[in-house]
């Protein structure tokens, strides 16, 4: 099978869902990445990435608020499985020892 | 307590929706949408709510069509897509077909879109500035016995006395013309034209941005000029203008004390240069007569009648002798009056001649948005003729689609998205046509209309008009194909008969419009040539005119000889003020030899004041009595229509005594000739009365008037200005032909005849695309027929005499309909706004018929070759 990759947007989503813990449905994972991206994302996109992201089983979802007076609408929440952080943490590990092989002079204005 | 009503988020959006998302992923995505409208609505207001639930709900639409499984969009997106490759897949099929269509229906957007760009333009004329709906222009129309006169300019005190007078007007701001001047910057000169007289208000009525300096107290100050960009550009060039001097008329240095961007196109304020209005007043011609000043008044439109009411009321207490109602009513005259106009309204709504910048025609406006949208629906036809027409070829397709189960809506949003298809992919080559065509289009209308200047609500109309006319074009056959029955079409019968009757009404139309488009641009263009080969009472070939103001002094009449020594000049001469240049010098009169017990009546005549050889150099012809001697013997020349007008059969020796104010050097006032009527206004005024007069050497006049041989014009005109050149040393040579002075006058209609002459040709070329193409339908649907004709003898000029005759009727019929149609519109309306106009001729529709007629046989015999070739075994095998 063909090795299943990671976005960049996917992963920004995917870690949101995971920050975000019990409280990860669309309205709060829009708020949480507009905060930190400091952009407006669109719906439609959001749920390209969350549908994607469930097609590989990185994040489970489960359906929750339904109400009698909002007429059948419910929130779709997500969680983050453990194939996600997995995932997560694959890349991250990637880009980690990527970053440390960088040649000293190029991070020096870093100041680190 | 009522619970306040929470506005509700967009239906339409919640619709499309519920249309294409499955369940479970509706009802989730409309929590997310509607917790996020309720926080938006809170935090940011209605409208950037509404505005974020649209944007989403269309990113939600375009995730699912382009990306989205299955499972989360209901089947409408599936069949969406499948419509899509359908339609490809048979838009590849026929090609020749496909591209006739799209070649129509582009022709009819671009045309359309053209014309909306060019009408929105037109409409949008000084509606930039803030409160431009309270800003109005005072006019006058002045009646008096000799005619009536409309003027833009008004008396000095006129605004602000109705400012004291009547406390519904809020302010005024007031315009003095400058006329042309000189202006000079260190080694730079130039006639500038646009210049203005402003006063401090100037800026409060009217929006143009200021890029730098003050524009308040260089309105006060006598010594200060505003100017534009492009001016401090042409004199300046890199360096900050700001402080710098322009001399004007070499005298009146003016200190540059602030920068404008240019006026836009969309104004009539086309000015270069503002300079204080406050030396005019000082002038001191302030008198009621004299009418140096556009004066504009700020109003509220609800105030618009009062102020009118008001504003007769003082002109009949101030002004009762000449202008008062008592004073027109003795005699018989419809009242003189102010007109109060809208700014915005002037443009296109004027009628006055001279306007500070050339006007348009609100009546063209309808005109040419009519014509597009007309073109727009010729295309429509085409497109439903040429389907309705193709349906045969696609029964099959119909049977089988209807045999698995297409309901009958399925059937018409599979056609309607063909046809979506096929307009869309004609608008993308619409508007890369239009970003050709502009620059030309541009250039022959004389403005500047580009995509970025439109405003935003045009692309909701090119939007609309997409969805319009998928409608208008693709309903009719989406709706005709599925209604075959099914059986039927499996085996490959299609109804016939039906429809015809539609096609036939649909050709009939098509050629109704074109032929009212040809009937009405021949006889608008007939006018026009009428109206520019006109004998208008002199000659305006190889006559050209010189400003001279002032400059030449005491060497005027060297000069002038100067000139006449000249052996390509043939004669030259001076005169007050030039014809057809909408300016004129109208004298009260008050004296006329054996009319004395009228002399109360005020007449009035246009005068010029002239150099002795006048008539001979303009070509005009003495009727009776003598032209002005050169011995000295000084006297009037006066007009038919002046004779006509005082009733005298026997002009010639009779006395005239201009009133005060009037040419006051005159020693004798005896007429001593008649000179035949010529036409000094626009063709579309009758010959106002007229006298001439030899100029006193005291006063010098305006222009030099000389006639050229007609060979080596460019040597004689060189010749000229080497001898301007030493009698005058700082200032610019510059020289007019009358007969581009004369043109110029009939632009709008020389325009409109030329942008007539295209869109009737297009019309007219999108109608013979479609009967083009359906013929091409007619003759393979009937092969069969013909073949059986072939066999039994019958030739081809018969079989195509039979195409033939199917599109003649049709063709006759809309004549029927057209003649009168563009009968009524050309005479009726367009014709009587000029003084002097044709006849129509019964050709013009004839050639209409037959031209039409003729270019269809044409079409339809093109044709002949396939019946010719066609094997009647082939078509008659199968059966």
């Amino acid at each position: 099978m063909k090795k299943m990759t990671l976005g960049a947007f996917e992963e920004l989503v995917l870690l949101t869902v995971g920050v975000l813990k019990d409280n990860a449905y669309g309205v709060t994972i829009r708020e949480e990445l507009e905060e930190n991206l400091q952009k407006d994302i669109s719906l439609g996109a959001l749920y390209a990435a969350l549908q994607r992201l469930e097609d590989k089983g990185w994040v489970d979802s489960r359906v929750g608020g339904i109400t009698e007076k909002q007429g059948g609408r419910r929130k779709q929440y997500y969680d983050i499985t453990e194939a996600g952080v997995r995932a997560l943490h694959e890349v991250k590990s990637l880009r980690n020892q990527l970053f440390d092989r960088l040649p000293l002079p190029k991070v020096k204005f870093l100041d680190l | 307590m009522k619970p306040e009503a929470k506005p509700s988020p967009p239906r339409l959006a919640q619709k499309l929706l519920e249309w294409f998302c499955s369940y479970d992923f509706l009802q989730t995505a409309l929590w997310d949408l509607e917790e996020t409208y309720e926080k938006d609505l809170l935090k940011r207001g209605r409208r950037p709510a509404v505005l974020r639930y649209w944007k989403d709900t269309i990113s939600i639409l375009f995730h699912l069509y382009f990306k989205g499984k299955s499972h989360y969009s209901s089947n409408r997106i599936a069949m969406f897509k499948n419509n899509f490759v359908i339609s490809v897949r048979n838009f590849r099929k026929d090609r020749a077909y496909s591209l006739m269509n799209i070649l129509g229906l582009t022709a009819g957007l671009s045309a359309f879109i053209l014309i909306s760009m060019f009408v929105s333009h037109e409409l949008s004329y000084d509606r930039f500035h803030n409160d431009y709906e309270s800003i109005h222009r005072m006019s006058h129309e002045r009646n008096v016995p000799m005619g009536s006169f409309e003027f833009t300019r008004v008396s000095m005190s006129i605004g602000p006395m109705v400012k004291e007078k009547i406390p519904e007007v809020e302010s005024y701001t007031r315009l003095g013309t400058k006329g042309q001047v000189i202006v000079k910057a260190g080694d730079k000169v130039f006639y500038e034209s646009n210049g203005y007289y402003a006063e401090k208000s100037f800026f409060d009525f009217f929006n143009f941005p200021v890029l730098a300096g003050d524009v308040e107290s260089a309105l006060n100050d006598p010594g200060a000029i505003i100017i534009t960009e492009s001016l401090a550009n042409k004199y300046f060039g890199d360096t900050n203008p700001l402080g710098e001097v322009l001399i004007l008329n070499k005298n009146d240095p003016k200190r540059v004390a602030a920068i404008v961007k240019d006026p836009p196109a969309n104004t009539q304020l086309q000015f270069q240069f503002l300079v204080s209005l406050v030396p005019l007043e000082r002038r001191g011609n302030a008198a009621f007569s004299q009418t140096p000043c556009i004066t504009y008044l700020k109003i509220r439109p609800a105030d618009y009648a009062t102020v009118v009411a008001k504003i007769d009321d003082l002109k009949n207490e101030h002004f009762p002798s000449n202008y008062g109602d008592a004073w027109s009513e003795k005699r018989n005259l419809k009242p003189s009056v102010f007109n109060l106009q809208p700014i915005a309204e002037i443009h296109l709504e004027s009628r006055i001649d001279t306007e500070a910048s050339e006007t348009g025609d609100l009546r063209y406006m309808y005109i040419f948005s009519a014509i597009g949208l007309v073109i727009l629906i010729i295309a429509c036809v085409n497109y439903t003729n040429a389907a309705v027409a193709r349906s045969i070829n696609r029964t099959r397709e119909v049977g089988v689609r209807k045999a698995i189960g297409a309901t009958k809506g399925a059937l018409v949003r599979l056609y309607l998205a063909e046809t979506f298809l096929y307009v869309l992919i004609s608008l993308v080559l619409s508007l890369i046509a239009i970003s050709g065509l502009l620059p030309g289009f541009n250039q022959f209308l004389d403005k500047e209309l580009s995509f970025s200047g439109l405003p935003p609500a045009f692309v909701l109309l090119i939007a609309g008009i997409v969805l319009v006319i998928t409608f208008l074009s693709g309903f009719y056959p989406a709706l005709f194909l599925s209604r075959f029955s099914t059986v039927n079409a499996l085996k490959g019968k299609s109804p016939r008969g039906r429809g015809r009757l539609l096609k036939k009404g649909l050709i009939t139309f098509q050629f109704l419009i074109a032929q009212i488009l040809v009937i009405v641009t021949i006889i608008i263009q007939s006018q026009l040539s009428f109206l520019l080969n006109k004998d208008i009472g002199y000659d305006r070939e190889q006559l050209i005119y010189i400003p001279a103001k002032g400059e030449l002094d005491e060497h005027y009449a060297a000069f002038k000889n100067d000139i006449n020594a000249i052996p390509s000049v043939t004669s030259s001469t001076y005169v007050s003020n030039l014809l057809n240049n909408g300016d004129m010098t109208a004298y009260p009169i008050n004296h006329f030899e054996g009319l004395e017990d009228r002399s109360d009546e005020q007449f009035w005549a246009n005068f010029y004041r002239v150099g002795e050889s006048f008539i001979e150099t303009m070509g005009m012809e003495i009727v009776e009595g003598t032209d002005f001697q050169s011995d000295g013997q000084k006297g009037f020349i006066i007009n038919e229509q002046l004779s006509r007008q005082l009733g005298w059969d026997d002009p010639v020796g009779k006395i005239v005594k201009p009133q005060k104010g009037g040419p006051a050097h005159l020693t004798d006032n005896t007429i001593v000739g008649v000179v035949r009527d010529f036409n000094d206004q626009s063709l579309k005024s009758e010959i106002k009365p007229m006298m001439m007069v030899i100029s006193p050497d005291s006063i010098i006049p305006s222009y030099l008037v000389a006639r050229l041989s007609p060979q080596e014009m460019s040597r004689t005109i060189s010749s000229i200005e080497t001898v301007w050149e030493r009698y005058v040393d700082d200032r610019p040579f510059d020289f007019t032909f009358y007969d581009d002075k004369f043109n110029k006058e009939y632009n709008t209609e020389i325009r409109l005849g030329k942008m007539l002459s295209v869109f009737a040709a297009m019309a007219i070329g999108i109608s013979i695309l479609g009967i083009l193409g359906l013929s091409a339908f007619m003759v393979e649907e009937r092969m069969k027929e013909f073949s059986i004709r072939k066999v039994l003898g019958a030739t081809i000029g018969q079989l195509v005499f039979i195409v033939n005759k199917g599109f003649a009727l049709p063709i006759l019929m809309s004549f029927a309909l057209a003649a009168p149609l563009a009968y009524y519109w050309a005479v009726d309306s367009w014709l009587q706004s000029f003084a002097y106009r044709i006849e129509v001729d019964p050709w013009v529709f004839a050639v209409a018929v037959l031209g039409s007629l003729l270019l269809t046989f044409l079409t339809i015999s093109y044709h002949s070759a396939k019946l010719k070739r066609a094997n009647p075994s082939r078509y008659l095998a199968s059966d």
